[in-house]
């Protein structure tokens, strides 16, 4: 094995530290990913574009710059990817869909890939989503399936697929993906890395395919902690072209990853989140608690209709949006997105004014109670991995549909903008499955200082996926 | 606000309210899309309890009227 290829074993911040101190070149790094990609993308299908001319001559470019003595930013040889709804110079930005191939390639990259591109990151491509982003499962019928990297008979999650099985792979380092109702921390459970939903409105989302302007986040997934703060930071700042984006100064949180939990008053989110999932899910809650020595359970007795409000909104405003090509081009939709987009139109407005209501309300109770606490744990998702194909799965004795379901935890956190830390808490031999550290508004820097405890304690982690078919 | 029906009937509010939208739907498509409008009915059912006062108005979404997106001014 050669250095760039143990160094992909290792995280992002590893990778910058040795191209900058000239142990490794970009080039070595890119090749060994580009490789590690043409090797593991046919069995996991995380890529829908694979950007490796590019990818070359911006590591040439790169290695010039060091070779000249210039100094190169903390991303230094990275690779990166992106789910594809965000917009990549020179293709065409498909967000998963059929339709959206036929549209013009986009002029310039997304601002978010600018920032991480500055910094000196390699994109290496454009990852595998569900269509539209809406989707929990990972599976796309214009694409086929993302696989689960741990066990590819197994779902990703979604929608950002791609993200999941390309970044537990170390297919890149680090990605970018959007989380509407979940889709960063489903993926994020069920891969078994790091995912980082920040406040909406921090992270500005021009340059990328709407998919609900009330609930869209985007955010970048890793597989440590000083990664994923390494990362977040760069994203950060104003920027023109994102009505939502609340422009906020920069601030970061890497610095203070080493200040571990004292001062900060963690409780874990009993009642609606305490039941429903399967025993791994919580599970997974009651050992990251443990191992914060946490015992305080606070109820949020307003989430179950804060996830009812977040359906309600993403079924209308997505179906809005989409209305022209579901009037025209319905028979090009994946069917398992189709029939919700139709449903979606036909909701009336009372039902959707009501839903806004009952946010702004679930907001205001959720507020209140962190005058008490700073730092909420709970499960990420109710099971981990269900089977590629999987339509139903049974919660609390109730078959249900897995596609609208997996994001049972997650939709009543994202449905008032919380920043939400997905946090890998498997055990050794099973599969990954993932907690929520939520925190107030704008307090992304308590969610990463918890999940860094987790990850010192070692009851976190994010092992390298080496995928084999079984 | 009246509350939605208990007697929801996904098929007939499919066939009155898709043509006034425009919406011509596949008669394969509709036994999913039933299913899909059924769900959303929950939904908007059980948003009808949340204890809301009546005189007030207060949605999520905030219009800010001085934001012009680049391209649009």
């Amino acid at each position: 094995m050669s250095a760039a290829q143990a160094a992909l074993a290792g995280d992002a911040t590893g990778i910058a530290e040795a191209v900058r101190a000239g142990i490794l070149s970009a080039s070595a790094v890119t090749e060994a990913v580009l490789d590690r990609i043409a090797r593991l993308n046919p069995m996991l299908n995380a890529f829908t574009d694979v950007t490796a001319d590019r990818a070359r001559a911006d590591a040439a470019a790169l290695d010039a710059r060091l070779a000249a003595g210039e100094t190169v930013g903390p991303l230094a040889g990275v690779p990166v990817a992106v789910k594809n709804l965000l917009d990549v110079r020179g293709l065409p930005t498909r967000a998963g869909s059929k339709i959206n191939r036929e549209r013009p390639p986009a002029a310039s990259d997304a601002v978010l890939l600018q920032r991480l591109s500055r910094a000196g990151a390699i994109l290496v491509g454009g990852l595998n989503m569900g269509e539209y982003a809406y989707d929990f499962t990972g599976e796309n019928a214009h694409d086929g399936a993302c696989r689960n990297p741990h066990d590819p008979a197994r779902m990703t999650g979604g929608s950002s697929s791609g993200c999941g099985a390309a970044t537990a792979a170390g297919l890149a380092p680090l990605s970018l993906g959007s989380d509407t109702n979940g889709s960063i921390r489903v993926p994020s459970s069920l891969c078994g890395i790091f995912g980082l939903k920040p406040t909406y409105g921090r992270l500005t989302r021009h340059g990328s395919f709407p998919f609900c302007d009330s609930l869209d986040h985007l955010g970048p997934f890793a597989r440590s902690v000083r990664d994923l703060a390494l990362v977040y930071d760069l994203l950060q700042g104003p920027a023109e072209g994102d009505h939502a984006c609340a422009g906020r100064a920069v601030e970061p949180t890497l610095a203070g990853l080493s200040a571990g939990v004292d001062g900060l008053r963690v409780a874990v989110a009993g009642g609606y989140f305490a039941r429903g999932g399967l025993p791994e899910a919580h599970d997974a809650v009651a050992r990251a608690a443990a191992a914060l020595g946490v015992e305080r359970v606070v109820d949020l007795p307003s989430a179950a209709l804060g996830r009812a409000a977040a359906y309600i909104i993403t079924n209308a405003e997505s179906s809005a949006f989409h209305l022209e090509r579901l009037r025209t081009r319905a028979g090009d939709f994946d069917p398992d997105t189709r029939d919700r987009f139709l449903a979606g139109v036909l909701l009336p407005a009372s039902w959707y004014i009501q839903a806004q209501r009952v946010r702004r309300w679930h907001h205001d109770q959720v507020l209140a109670l962190f005058q008490e606490v700073d730092v909420l744990l709970a499960p990420a998702t109710p099971c981990s991995a269900p089977l590629v194909g999987q339509k139903t799965m049974v919660l609390d004795g109730v078959e249900l549909p897995v596609r609208p379901h997996m994001g049972l935890f997650t939709q009543p956190i994202s449905c008032i903008g919380l920043p939400v830390c997905a946090v890998p808490m498997a055990l050794p031999g099973a599969m990954p499955i993932g907690v929520q550290v939520i925190a107030a508004p704008w307090r992304e820097d308590h969610c990463l200082r918890v999940a860094a405890e987790l990850e010192r304690r070692g009851v976190a982690r994010a092992p390298l996926a080496e995928p084999t078919l079984s | 606000m009246s509350e939605p029906s208990p007697a929801f009937d996904p098929l007939a509010h499919m066939e009155a309210v898709a043509l006034t939208c425009g919406l011509v739907i596949d008669p394969a498509h509709k036994p999913g899309v039933a299913a899909f409008l059924t769900l959303a009915h929950s939904m908007a059912t059980a948003l009808q309890t949340a204890p809301l006062p009546d005189d007030t108005l207060d949605p999520a979404p905030v219009f800010r009227p001085d934001i012009v997106r680049p391209g649009e001014a």
